[in-house]
């Protein structure tokens, strides 16, 4: 190979990942957060670009980056099937867009060919769509686990602190084959119903695993069982709650769970019948599934020997109980759960969050008793959606309340309450606050639309809390992002964002760097145009004077 | 030359306003409680409420639909009723719960409902009319005089309808149902109930309700739901026998 042909080929190939990389960070987010504005944008940028191109290359290079651009977003669209369709419709992506890039451009179909290679490999790496969280993370760990859309909607996370460490504990479908439904049904006898259950729910049965870090690396583990005294069943069926009840059993020494309908046909009848008092009927329903999860759960662990631990804060009977600092804990509250712990009316205090019922309560661990208490308005109850965390540097935790509109509340201990700020529109979401590597304040992470169209399409976005209002500090284009929790794996260790996605069974962590991904990709795609301009230019003077 | 400036201006002008009919549009908000903060009424209107609830119990025939979202946490779930009733022992109802669809048919004391592909025998309710539990608790409001407020009127499936708010306090609205056992932990708070009656059939066509609840250990579960009723005294929402329920029992007898 000569060196101009080394040249040409690193130009195909850079160009090709890199009008991806301007696909997924440039042109995408201009249509998503400026709508009619970003189209109009784009269509400037297209127009000042293909101007830019000196027109002997035109017919090559426009029809080239029109291929590289196909390539991509078609193998970003293919990442997600079964290996299978994949390899096939990669294969007929690549061939069929090589031969249609030839016929326009009738130029050597080996670039073409070897940049959809190099596409396919980086794709194989990131599928081109996550691209999109490069820009401010980098993928630590990203997994795609077998789950059914029918069963839940999206990996139900916990983070669990337990003598092993800290992990995030999920759901995983057990892949059965039919010889295993055979062997399995063949032992299932200890019940009257234990047959019938396991024939139902063949292939729709849960494992337990938990992700964790070790030696920088992540991972994912079935769950010690040891650690299920940690576990809240009520977070891996909260989705389908309370009609859809879970249930669990020990196959093989593996916790599995899995789903059934929680009410008998007469309850739901009486639902129609009693309509008029459905509401309560309604919270008689989940009192009554809660009652069954909560006390299979307990059977369980008693089942394998699993010391049931009432040391965490909890409600009992009208109780906040539990230990804190070696001493036992019993103070009367209202609420029915516990939120968070922190410091909510003053820096230092060591305080619990309780929610009852259209009721947020502060209750302080220090001197024992209720603080202050806060009431949602009937017309617009306070919803179970609720997180905590700093926003400033006064070591105070700030309450998220994501009611439509979100708003942001700060507990008084003199019992007024103040609310710092309130969304501008229904569909933003507080997902959590955290303190990143290098940042001054928390940034206070949320899912929210975008700036000028009221659309529900929500994105992962950063903002900083100053002067009542929420400043935008970065925003990732990805959408469709759940169960977002920021996880510090070992103490002291860096802070990642755990979430997984909803409609599928992925599984993001995700590690903030600083970057400036999206400044230096404008500046070079920039450069790009300028130089191309610039060599038009000469190229026109010299045929003038010539 | 000049003629191909013109019509790339034009062709560009065009994609620019076209393009952005491809892009995500402004989707309507849905399932927001109202803001508006309505008329007070006198309490007399209460009786007009409960007029149109009670010639609704009266009704031969009537068709139902129940949907209600619960959220609890970031994710809902989701339920609905749809069936008809011919009061006081007649009526099918399907119910979708998640993912999961049963059926209940029920003609004097027999009841059938189905489960896994099948009907299966069940008990009877001795009389099944759900106008009638709106009119028990729309004239325990009555009696102990909520307040009500009117809203716009709004079209529900075929008709305007006068629109009442009214938050009844959890005492009147709760109750313990007999197939929870002993007494429950749980509570709901107030309630609040919008009332649609129509404006010329006089019928109590929709109730919508907003609620949260205490649960133990699961803490507040929010319900939004929304009851239609229809096709009252039509042919339509007379209730039959379900065809795959003949065909199980034909061929049982076999």
């Amino acid at each position: 190979m000569t060196k101009k042909q080394i040249w040409t080929w690193l130009l195909f190939l850079v160009w090709a990942v890199f009008v991806n990389a301007c696909n997924v960070w440039i042109i995408r987010p201009l249509v998503a957060d400026f709508a009619l504005l970003g189209v109009v944008a784009i269509v400037a940028l297209a127009i000042l670009w293909i101007i830019s191109v000196p027109a002997k290359y035109r017919r090559v290079w426009i029809g080239f980056t029109i291929f590289s651009l196909l390539v991509g977003d078609g193998l970003g669209e293919i990442a997600t099937k079964p290996w299978l369709p994949k390899v096939a419709l990669s294969l007929v992506t690549i061939l069929g867009l090589t031969i249609i890039g030839w016929a326009f451009t009738r130029f050597k179909y080996r670039y073409f060919l070897g940049s959809a290679l190099v596409l396919l490999i980086l794709n194989w790496l990131l599928p081109l769509d996550e691209w999109a969280f490069l820009t401010h993370f980098q993928v630590a760990y990203r997994a795609r686990l077998p789950m059914q859309n029918s069963d839940l909607t999206a990996l139900p996370l916990q983070v669990i602190h337990t003598s092993h460490g800290t992990a995030v504990v999920t759901l995983e479908n057990i892949q059965e084959t039919d010889k295993q439904i055979q062997n399995d049904a063949q032992a299932a006898g200890d019940t009257p119903d234990s047959l019938e259950n396991l024939l139902r729910n063949a292939q729709h049965r849960y494992a337990f695993v938990e992700l964790v870090q070790s030696g920088g690396h992540f991972h994912l583990d079935s769950l010690p069982t040891d650690s299920l005294s940690a576990v809240d069943p009520m977070a891996f069926t909260a989705s389908f709650f309370p009609f859809i009840r879970g249930y669990w059993m020990v196959d093989n020494g593996q916790v599995v769970q899995y789903m059934a309908p929680a009410q008998s046909p007469t309850v739901l009848v009486d639902l129609v019948h009693n309509s008029g008092y459905l509401p309560s009927l309604l919270t008689a329903v989940g009192e009554s599934t809660e009652r069954q999860e909560t006390q299979d759960w307990q059977t369980l662990l008693t089942q394998l020997k699993v010391p049931a631990s009432n040391d965490a804060l909890h409600i009992e009977q009208g109780k906040l109980k539990g230990m804190y600092d070696g001493q036992p804990v019993s103070i009367p509250v209202h609420a029915y759960s516990v939120i968070a712990t922190g410091s909510f009316t003053a820096p230092g205090a060591h305080e619990v969050l309780l929610q009852g019922v259209n009721d947020l309560e502060v209750v302080s661990l220090d001197t024992r008793r209720v603080v202050t208490d806060y009431h949602g308005d009937t017309l617009h109850p306070l919803p179970s959606d609720v997180v905590t965390g700093p926003i400033d540097n006064s070591g105070r935790d700030v309450i998220f309340v994501n009611s439509s509109p979100a708003i942001i509340l700060q507990a008084e201990a003199s019992g007024q309450w103040r609310q710092l700020y309130q969304a501008t529109n229904d569909s933003l979401r507080f997902e959590t606050s955290v303190r990143f590597a290098g940042d001054a304040v928390p940034e206070i992470i949320t899912d929210d639309p975008s700036y000028i169209r009221n659309s529900p399409v929500r994105y992962l976005t950063s903002y900083t809390y100053r002067d009542g209002q929420l400043v935008r500090n970065w925003r990732v284009f990805r959408t469709n992002l759940v169960n977002v929790n920021a996880v510090q794996f070992a103490p002291g260790g860096s802070q990642y964002i755990v979430a997984s996605n909803y409609g599928t069974g992925e599984l993001f962590v995700l590690k903030r760097h600083r970057w400036p991904v999206v400044p230096a990709a404008s500046v070079l795609l920039g450069i790009t145009i300028i130089a191309g301009l610039w060599l038009r230019l000469r190229a026109g003077r010299r045929a003038r004077h010539a | 030359m000049r003629k191909y400036s013109i019509a790339a201006a034009i062709w560009i002008a065009a994609a620019a306003f076209v393009l952005p009919g491809c892009s995500p549009a402004v989707q309507p908000q849905t399932n927001q409680p109202s803001d508006e903060k309505g008329v007070p009424v006198p309490a007399s209107t209460w009786d007009t409420i409960l007029a149109s609830a009670r010639l609704g119990s009266a009704a031969k025939t009537y068709m139902v639909k129940t949907t209600g979202t619960l959220i609890q946490g970031s994710l809902h779930s989701s339920y609905s009723v749809y069936g008809g009733v011919n009061p006081p022992d007649r009526a099918n109802f399907g119910f979708v719960e998640g993912n999961d669809y049963t059926k209940f048919y029920q003609q004097g004391k027999a009841a059938y409902y189905y489960d896994n592909g099948r009907w299966k025998q069940t008990q009877a309710l001795s009389d099944i009319n759900p106008y009638a539990s709106y009119a028990a608790i729309i004239e325990a409001a009555a009696k102990r005089g909520v307040k009500l407020v009117q809203l716009k009127q709004e079209y529900v499936n075929d008709e305007y309808c006068d629109v009442y708010r009214a938050i009844l306090p959890g005492d009147i609205a709760n109750v313990k149902p007999n197939w929870i056992p002993d007494a429950m932990e749980g509570t709901t708070g107030d309630i609040q109930y919008t009332f649609y009656v129509g404006q010329t059939d006089h019928y109590l066509r929709q109730v919508s309700t907003v609620s949260v609840g205490g649960l133990p250990h699961v803490g507040s579960m929010e319900a939004d739901v929304d009851t239609v009723f229809f096709d009252m005294n039509q042919p339509v929402a007379e209730v039959t026998l379900p065809k795959d329920l003949v065909q199980q029992l034909e061929n049982a007898g076999n």
